[in-house]
């Protein structure tokens, strides 16, 4: 018996330790003063960065709290899953309690009911009312629904009340915030993030996935028809812009626009305009070998042989800006078939000195480019937990903060005073579940009137 | 007559007001009081002129945006904002005493507008990110709050200069006496938070929102997201403290200055000692 008995205690004990307000204060402060961590330690950086910047002991520590990570690390996840844990069984435990209440038949009216309440008041009427439910309406008017009979032992007494289910707001609320944790679970369970880059008049239908440099593969093929950009007259850039066309067994299904702030959305995948580069289509160079200047255009990638030697030239990488001077292409020099030289050749600045290969001086006479664009394409079947539970938690916060559930008696009784005339006694009783420095004072309003 | 010329004269307003409202409190003359709330009235009026005529002014440069789009023009909205909710307690409660801790705050908001050296009062047009309706509701929601929020912590203020004298007699009390009653104060004190909570939990939600049409991430731990997060979460826990563990008084005041702390921090901090995604609010 006393095992089982200390057991239960136990369990109780638990239950009472996660269902404190002590635990949730716990929580809420040690998750506000963690999270600062994330913000002053720069975030997902490869590990060679902290290596770079701290010393052999905060390294150890920074991986073993992968804080490099910190908001999904394994500890903060348990903050937030203890969060949880509290939020739950806190509820259910004082649901119970507040179901009942909801759902208890008004208590009757006795000298201790009043004795009881928050507000009370006597009235005396010199006679008897001819109807007292119309005079109990004439006391409160609408404010608190129609008047209840209750029966009594004495005289008649009616109720009345109003904002019963306010006592749930605090419930929504707890409700809201689980709703919106569900739906970043099922957001990193069932969704994904990836990225996508098109060139102009290229198909993908496979996109690499955020992180696990994964590939998905899709189930239709997206094309870039076209990218526009524009500009101020101030030079700040005003619009990005990707005209898409998405494929299925090579048909074009539909077409889109996708700009900034106005992704679109094709079988549930949906694709949002992220970033922008160009690359070039060919390039015109102007090479000079042995005082002979020749000139020359090289597709982009492809092994162009420059007419008369036994040489060829092939472009492999173009970056559009390269240490801040500017585009510069990555091109590979050969004999042959035999690779000679390589070199980053500037294209804005010719006189540059690095802009040779073997016996070769290059000089970038045009540049025909072609814009990439940089798409984020998401799938996040989460998305509607968040936005159903933001929306609760704001009816849950007004319900909570604003409404209460208020109660009021009133009992018409017949009294003889000490002289042994009748008159009537009314008592006026009210309560609030909160706020009821409020309720006393509109109350006060009421009867002062009478 | 252009809207830079009205909000320099709105920041000598905001700066006469809180002036008018100390002497009136020290001196204790009520036609002071009316002086110092007719010149907020009148300031708050053309404070509001001045960011409709800079809203206009946007349009007619062939810009066309609300005036809320960079660290100036919200450092203009939120001075707007806490005169606002200043001037809205101070009709309800009728009393001037906060004034002398509120109306610093919006003036402090616009002398750093006008006068910082690196501010950019320059109407520009609007970045590819920024081109959204959820960037009214986002600052307007998330600074009104603030505004809540700073109001709340001038009251806190007041009630821990004012708590360690309510023993005292009013005449002991001296210019104390003519601060309202620590009941009252501290029931302003929440109330104020239960508001800018609301607003703050707008403005977080109306901005994923935004960052999950503009990114394709309702949240994705920004520096100023998080830090909207840290402040939620101490005002969340205040919040709880008060209506779940009783707490009141001295203890519920150091939390909503503190929190305000926390506000400070998420709106200038972020901007300038970490980066992210809300780096424009820098410039």
């Amino acid at each position: 018996m006393t095992t089982t008995q200390s057991s239960k205690s136990i369990f109780s004990e638990v239950i009472d330790f996660f269902a404190s307000v002590k635990l949730a204060l716990v929580l809420l402060i040690v998750l506000a003063i963690t999270s600062i961590l994330g913000t002053v330690l720069p975030q997902e950086e490869p590990l060679g960065f902290y290596q770079k910047a701290y010393s052999p002991l905060v390294v150890k520590l920074i991986g073993f709290f992968q804080l490099y990570d910190m908001y999904h690390s394994w500890w903060f996840q348990w903050l937030l899953f203890l969060l949880s844990v509290n939020l739950i069984v806190c509820s259910l435990k004082r649901f119970s309690t507040t179901w009942k209440v909801i759902m208890a038949p008004p208590r009757g009216v006795s000298e201790s009911l009043f004795e009881s309440l928050s507000f009370k008041k006597k009235l005396s009427l010199p006679e008897n009312p001819l109807d007292d439910r119309a005079y109990v309406s004439s006391l409160l008017g609408n404010r608190f629904g129609k008047p209840v009979s209750l029966t009594s032992a004495s005289g008649k007494a009616f109720y009345l009340e109003k904002g019963r289910f306010s006592r749930l707001g605090v419930y929504v609320v707890h409700l809201s915030v689980l709703i919106i944790f569900a739906g970043a679970i099922v957001g990193s369970f069932f969704g994904f993030k990836g990225f996508l880059e098109l060139r102009e008049g290229e198909s993908r239908d496979r996109i690499v996935l955020k992180g696990a440099q994964e590939i998905k593969q899709l189930d239709f093929s997206v094309k870039l028809d076209q990218f526009a950009l524009s500009f101020y007259p101030n030079g700040m850039p005003k619009e990005y812009r990707s005209d898409l066309s998405f494929w299925e067994k090579g048909k074009e299904k539909e077409k889109a626009v996708v700009m900034v702030n106005d992704p679109f959305t094709y079988k549930g995948i949906t694709f949002y305009q992220s970033s922008w580069d160009q690359y070039p289509l060919s390039i015109k160079l102007a090479l000079k070998r042995e005082g002979r200047e020749t000139e020359l255009l090289i597709p982009m990638e492809k092994k162009t042989a420059v007419p008369a030697t036994p040489f060829s030239l092939q472009a492999v990488r173009y970056v559009n800006n390269l240490s801040n001077l500017g585009p510069a292409l990555g091109i590979i020099l050969f004999k042959d078939l035999e690779k000679v030289d390589q070199s980053w050749i500037l294209a804005d600045h010719p006189q540059f000195h690095g802009n040779r290969l073997g016996d070769f001086h290059l000089t970038v006479k045009g540049l025909k480019t072609r814009y990439v664009s940089g798409l984020q394409v998401n799938q996040d079947p989460g998305i509607w937990f968040i936005w159903i539970g933001s929306s609760l938690m704001l009816i849950g916060f007004v319900i909570a903060f604003y409404f209460s559930h208020q109660q009021v008696w009133i009992w018409i009784r017949e009294t003889k005073d000490h002289q042994g005339e009748t008159k009537t006694d009314v008592l006026i009783g009210a309560t609030a579940h909160k706020n009821r420095g409020a309720l006393n004072l509109k109350m006060e309003q009421l009867t002062r009137k009478v | 007559m252009n809207s830079s010329y009205l909000l320099s004269l709105v920041t000598f307003g905001y700066f006469f007001s809180a002036l008018f409202y100390l002497i009136s409190l020290v001196i204790k003359k009520s036609g002071i009081g009316r002086l110092a709330t007719g010149i907020l009235w009148a300031v708050l009026a053309i404070h509001t002129g001045a960011i409709i005529l800079r809203w206009v002014e946007s349009y007619q440069l062939g810009i066309g945006h609300a005036p809320l789009s960079n660290l100036y023009e919200s450092l203009i909205f939120f001075a707007w904002t806490i005169a606002l909710i200043y001037v809205w307690i101070e009709w309800k409660i009728g009393s001037k005493t906060i004034g002398v801790f509120a109306t610093p705050f919006a003036f402090l908001a616009m002398a750093y507008a006008s006068f910082s050296p690196n501010m950019n009062d320059r109407i520009q047009p609007l970045l590819p990110a920024l081109q959204s309706n959820w960037l009214i509701a986002h600052v307007v929601t998330c600074f009104l709050g603030y505004a809540a929020f700073a109001v709340s912590c001038s009251v806190s203020i007041m009630f821990l200069i004012k708590k360690p004298k309510t023993r005292l007699t009013k005449e002991q009390q001296g210019l104390l006496g003519y601060f309202p009653e620590i009941a009252v104060l501290d029931d302003l004190i929440y109330q104020t938070i239960v508001i800018g909570f609301l607003l703050l939990t707008l403005g977080i939600a109306t901005g994923s929102i935004w960052a999950h049409s503009a990114w394709g991430t309702y949240w994705s731990w920004d520096p100023k997201e998080t830090w909207s997060l840290i402040t939620w979460l101490v005002y969340a826990a205040l919040l709880h403290a008060r209506m779940m563990k009783g707490w009141h008084g001295s203890r519920i005041a150091w939390l909503s200055i503190i929190g305000f702390a926390c506000v400070l921090f998420t709106y200038f901090g972020v901007n300038f000692l970490l980066s992210g995604l809300h780096s424009y609010g820098a410039a």
